[in-house]
């Protein structure tokens, strides 16, 4: 039986009379990517502070690795490593400063600065100093901090936003390595093709709520509507637009009519995404 | 050019101001370098005796001390407190006259006074304090001094000391970090962070934000040039005369600072720039320093219609008469910079 | 928490501290120039008065005066001799009696005795050298003073051992040293807030306790190092150094609390600035009232850098014994705990 990484009891958070995170509950299995997405304010980094010791719950429990994070933050940030979402390093210090820093603080024995920073490219720079580093590096530099202790579980906050798609697909990469290795990942996203990508499951979190929890496969398939979408030469001699919605009972005679009523131009299947499950869910857009 | 505008603008300069390095350096800066003048050039410790005199009644001695410059003479109301001022170094000698103290003196009588001394104070001051309060009592007793003293003081070159030789450039440092890189500093900042931009914007027009900057430098740098001249002791007979010159000195200094943060791009070519300025604006000061330089060269650089102006009032008493033609020039400076802010400030304004 | 994480965070600070080049230049520029500024400040004092005499016989009562007096005597041969000495700057003043002095006493007359002052004799001191002159005149003639001095010595008695300005001095450089350094660790930790560095630190491993430790030991030790590195070069450790080092120590580890309460103030490095400098006005405060004694009265004693300055200042100068220094060195502790104790809880608040 695959054990529980993450579970999340209840998770309540409130600034003042703003409900942040408003009693969610969820867990994570060891070895998963799940991706957390919801827009701006949704609750994501409230949920990520708490499971990460950094916020005690109102109310509610997190247990990481089996751990009580409210009791014992400390034991739990020793096997944990956290990706912040505004980078936050030691600017006026090198790469490789900055890595063994945090290896002393993890207490990591015969710590290798130069092959961690191999892995994530940024090779041969690693004496200079991270004020001289570009977006994409610094991020890439991010991820391989929260890598030095090995951790068991690995907290993301949009590690990709903003990178030109060399770093972002770097840093892809490197999440599916970590995932090979067996840790755990909570992947924060505002971007819906990422998450499709690389995880398992994926939880849309809106207003502090958990309003869908469950594969991007399952959820396609919940809430998603596959169509065909069409260009047809209409009477006036423009291109105009037809939609038919797929897997229903009148697809077929639809589409029958569509070829034998109009001259067709363009035919294209679509998939649903998950932003349009998202905005069907929550009636208002990822931003 | 609108004045509620200027004054919105002024109130964010002033509360953004103390957060400024620049802000803290033009206030910071000049009077730790005033202070280092004093302590080296051992001015601070050479002040003149204290007498601290506790009187228990109205004696002709506490009159006669009140009367004289050559002592600095401290009262106080009971024994007590004398003797723990003295006790503090407050006054270098406290003496306790008793109420009784002018009659037993004028009677002849054999007087008995006590004298507090701290244990710190100067043999010389004990000495010049000694000879004068016993002169005094003398002079109480009836006594005729059996001299004519004939003083003569002697012909000779007077030795410009050294915190007056260095006053000027201290001063100058005043005008310079407090007038002029406080706007400028300011405005490349703001260019910099591209709130200037922002600003250009809204209704504020360049004057607006130009005039904000400006009143800034010049309310520091007048303030800042002010207590340096108090903290040497030389703000002189005309302080009002004094104020004016270095309100307009400042404003000179501002207009150049709003000039120079107009011009360059960044905080490293603003430095560059004042580096590169620096003998125009402290030549006149390090040419005081050495009087063995032809002192009619100072006259070639502008700051030298400040410099002057204020060295004739604080250490010669000079009268506004004496130095109107100095201020003349000065304010033609005043006004050519501020001709050439008008002209920058048309070009400025589709930059932003 | 253990020793590894303790020392990895002081490594890491130092590495911060010295990539910083303004404290880092400020850090070393101002060891120089404190040390710089105190050799050049005077080593001794000169607490005599040298005055020139010409009178051609000396009467036995002013012989047995001048002995006696605080003041020191340069003898002419010749009015002449007198005059090129005053002019020359040997002695500020001359007294030029006339040859048949005692005759024209002897007869009752009143004698006109030329005072020679030099051009750089300032105005109001011409007084003094009259009434010395004066106080002679009246010795000469015989005018007995009817009144006896009660002097009473407060504090100890340091005439003919004047603790030199300089020395007076380095109780000022001392805390500015360890000013600057509260202002660097200030500045590190408010840089450290401001770009969440530190949240990333309190998510490993390290705890809040960890944290304050390694910020404090750091902030401690580097002060201290500074600070004693000062004094020794001074020379002054050559009198109870372990007093002296025992209370830098203390004052290392205040002003690293004072650090702390700075950062919990501050919302950016700007900010941090502004409240460090009005830190460290208040924190010297009471090296002037060494540097001049009473200007300040009880209420210094409020100010927790009283208790470092006074103890090494007294124990470089006056031989302060142990068990007077206990009582300065328990407030200093105190204060350095309540200062330390307060700035971490602020700073635990800010964090969270």
């Amino acid at each position: 039986m695959t054990e529980l990484a993450i579970i999340a009891e209840d998770l309540t958070y409130a600034y003042g009379q703003l409900m942040a995170v408003d009693h969610i509950s969820f867990d994570v299995a060891e070895g998963e990517i799940l991706g957390f997405l919801g827009p701006n304010g949704a609750g994501k980094s409230t949920t990520v502070k708490m499971l990460t010791g950094q916020l005690l719950p109102k109310a509610g429990r997190a247990t990481l690795l089996g751990i009580d994070v409210a009791r014992h933050p400390k034991q739990v940030q020793a096997q944990i490593g956290v990706c912040f979402e505004v980078a936050n390093l030691y600017e006026t210090m090198s790469g490789i400063d900055n890595l063994e820093l945090f290896a002393s603080l993890f207490g990591v024995r015969d710590f290798n600065a130069e092959a961690l920073l191999k892995r994530v490219g940024l090779d041969g720079r690693g004496k200079d100093k991270v004020s001289g580093y570009s977006k994409g590096l610094k991020q890439r530099l991010m991820v391989a901090r929260a890598l030095v202790n090995r951790p068991q579980i690995l907290f993301l906050d949009e590690p990709t936003e903003g990178l030109d798609p060399t770093s972002a697909q770097a840093i892809r990469s490197l999440i599916l390595e970590e995932q090979a290795r067996g840790a755990t990942i909570f992947l924060t996203t505002h971007d819906m093709h990422e998450a499709d990508m690389l995880c398992q499951r994926v939880a849309f979190i809106d207003r502090g709520k958990i309003v869908a929890l469950d594969t991007p496969h399952t959820l396609k398939q919940q809430y998603g509507k596959r169509t065909i979408r069409a260009e047809v030469l209409g009477d006036d001699g423009h291109l105009q637009t037809r939609e038919i919605i797929l897997d229903r009972q009148e697809t077929p005679a639809e589409i029958e009519a569509l070829f034998r009523d109009a001259e067709v131009v363009t035919i294209h299947s679509e998939e649903a995404t998950l932003e349009s499950i998202f905005i069907q869910l929550t009636g208002r857009e990822l931003i | 050019m609108s004045l509620r505008r200027i004054g919105l603008l002024l109130h964010r300069e002033f509360v953004r101001g103390p957060k400024n390095f620049m802000f803290i350096f033009a206030v910071i800066v000049p009077l730790v370098l005033s202070l280092t003048m004093l302590l080296v050039f051992g001015t601070l410790f050479a002040e003149k005796p204290r007498l601290g005199i506790a009187d228990a009644g109205d004696s002709q001695f506490t009159h006669s001390a009140a009367a004289t410059e050559a002592f600095t003479v401290r009262k106080y109301a009971s024994e007590a407190e004398l003797r723990d001022a003295t006790a503090m170094g407050a006054v270098d000698i406290g003496v306790v006259l008793p109420s009784d103290f002018d009659e037993s003196v004028s009677s002849g009588k054999t007087t008995t006074v006590t004298a507090y001394i701290w244990g710190g104070s100067l043999l010389k001051d004990r000495a010049a304090l000694a000879a004068t309060t016993a002169t005094w009592v003398r002079q109480m007793a009836g006594q005729v001094s059996p001299v004519n003293i004939i003083t003569t003081v002697l012909d000779g070159s007077v030795v410009l000391p050294w915190e007056d030789r260095l006053l000027p450039l201290i001063l100058m440092m005043g005008v310079t970090f407090g007038g002029l890189m406080i706007p400028a500093s300011s405005l490349v900042a703001e260019k910099q962070q591209h709130t200037l931009a922002a600003l250009s914007v809204t209704p504020a027009t360049m004057v607006d934000i130009y005039a904000a900057k400006g009143l800034v430098g010049v309310t520091i740098s007048t303030v800042m040039t002010l207590v340096i001249l108090g903290l040497n002791r030389t703000l002189g007979n005309s302080t009002l005369l004094l104020a004016g010159v270095l309100l307009l000195s400042a404003i000179f200094a501002a207009e150049a600072g709003v000039v120079i943060g107009t011009l360059v791009k960044d905080i490293d070519s603003l430095f560059a720039t004042v580096k590169a300025l620096g003998l125009l604006l402290y030549a006149p000061a390090l040419i005081y320093v050495f009087p063995d330089i032809p002192q009619w060269i100072a006259r070639v650089f502008p700051t030298y219609y400040i410099i002057h102006p204020v060295i004739e009032i604080t250490q010669h008493g000079a009268r506004l008469a004496d130095i109107a033609g100095k201020l003349g020039v000065l304010l033609i400076l005043i006004l050519a910079l501020g001709g050439l802010l008008a002209l920058l400030t048309q070009r400025m304004r589709y930059r932003h | 928490m253990n020793a590894r994480m303790i020392s990895a965070l002081i490594g890491k600070d130092l590495k911060l501290y010295f990539s910083n080049r303004l404290f880092a230049l400020v850090t070393v520029l101002g060891l120089v120039s404190y040390t710089a500024i105190y050799f050049l400040m005077p080593a001794t004092v000169d607490e005599t008065l040298e005055l020139g005499l010409y009178m051609a016989n000396v009467p036995a009562p002013l012989e047995a005066l001048l002995a006696e007096s605080d003041l020191r005597f340069y003898r002419a041969d010749s009015i002449d001799a007198l005059q090129q000495a005053v002019l020359e700057g040997d002695v500020p003043a001359g007294y030029a009696f006339p040859d048949d002095l005692l005759v024209q006493l002897s007869r009752g007359e009143q004698v006109s005795v030329q005072l020679l002052l030099s051009p750089n004799v300032p105005l109001e001191f011409v007084e003094i050298y009259e009434v010395i002159l004066r106080e002679f005149a009246f010795v000469i003639s015989g005018q007995t003073l009817d009144i006896e001095m009660n002097e009473i010595v407060l504090g100890p008695d340091m005439a003919g051992r004047q603790v030199a300005p300089r020395q007076r001095m380095l109780p000022l450089l001392a805390v500015l040293v360890l000013m600057v350094e509260c202002l660097g660790l200030a500045s590190l930790i408010a840089a450290e807030v401001e770009a969440g560095t530190i949240q990333a630190l309190l998510i490993t491993p390290l705890t809040m306790v960890g944290l304050f430790l390694g910020k404090g030991v750091f902030g401690t030790l580097f002060a201290f190092v500074q600070s004693a590195l000062l004094i020794t070069i001074t020379g002054g450790l050559l009198h109870q150094p372990l007093l002296i080092l025992t209370a830098l120590l203390f004052g290392s580890a205040m002003v690293t609390g004072v650090a702390f309460l700075i950062a919990s103030t501050g919302r950016d490095l700007m900010s941090v600035m502004g409240w460090g400098v009005l830190a460290v006005i208040l924190l010297v405060l009471p090296t002037f009232n060494v540097l001049m004694p009473g200007l300040a009265s009880n209420w210094i004693k409020l100010i927790p850098s009283h208790y470092l300055v006074d103890t090494i200042y007294r124990a470089m100068n006056l031989e302060l014994p142990w068990m007077d220094a206990t009582q300065n060195l328990v407030l200093l502790l105190i204060y350095a705990a309540a200062l330390m104790a307060l700035g971490v809880v602020m700073l635990k608040r800010k964090l969270r």
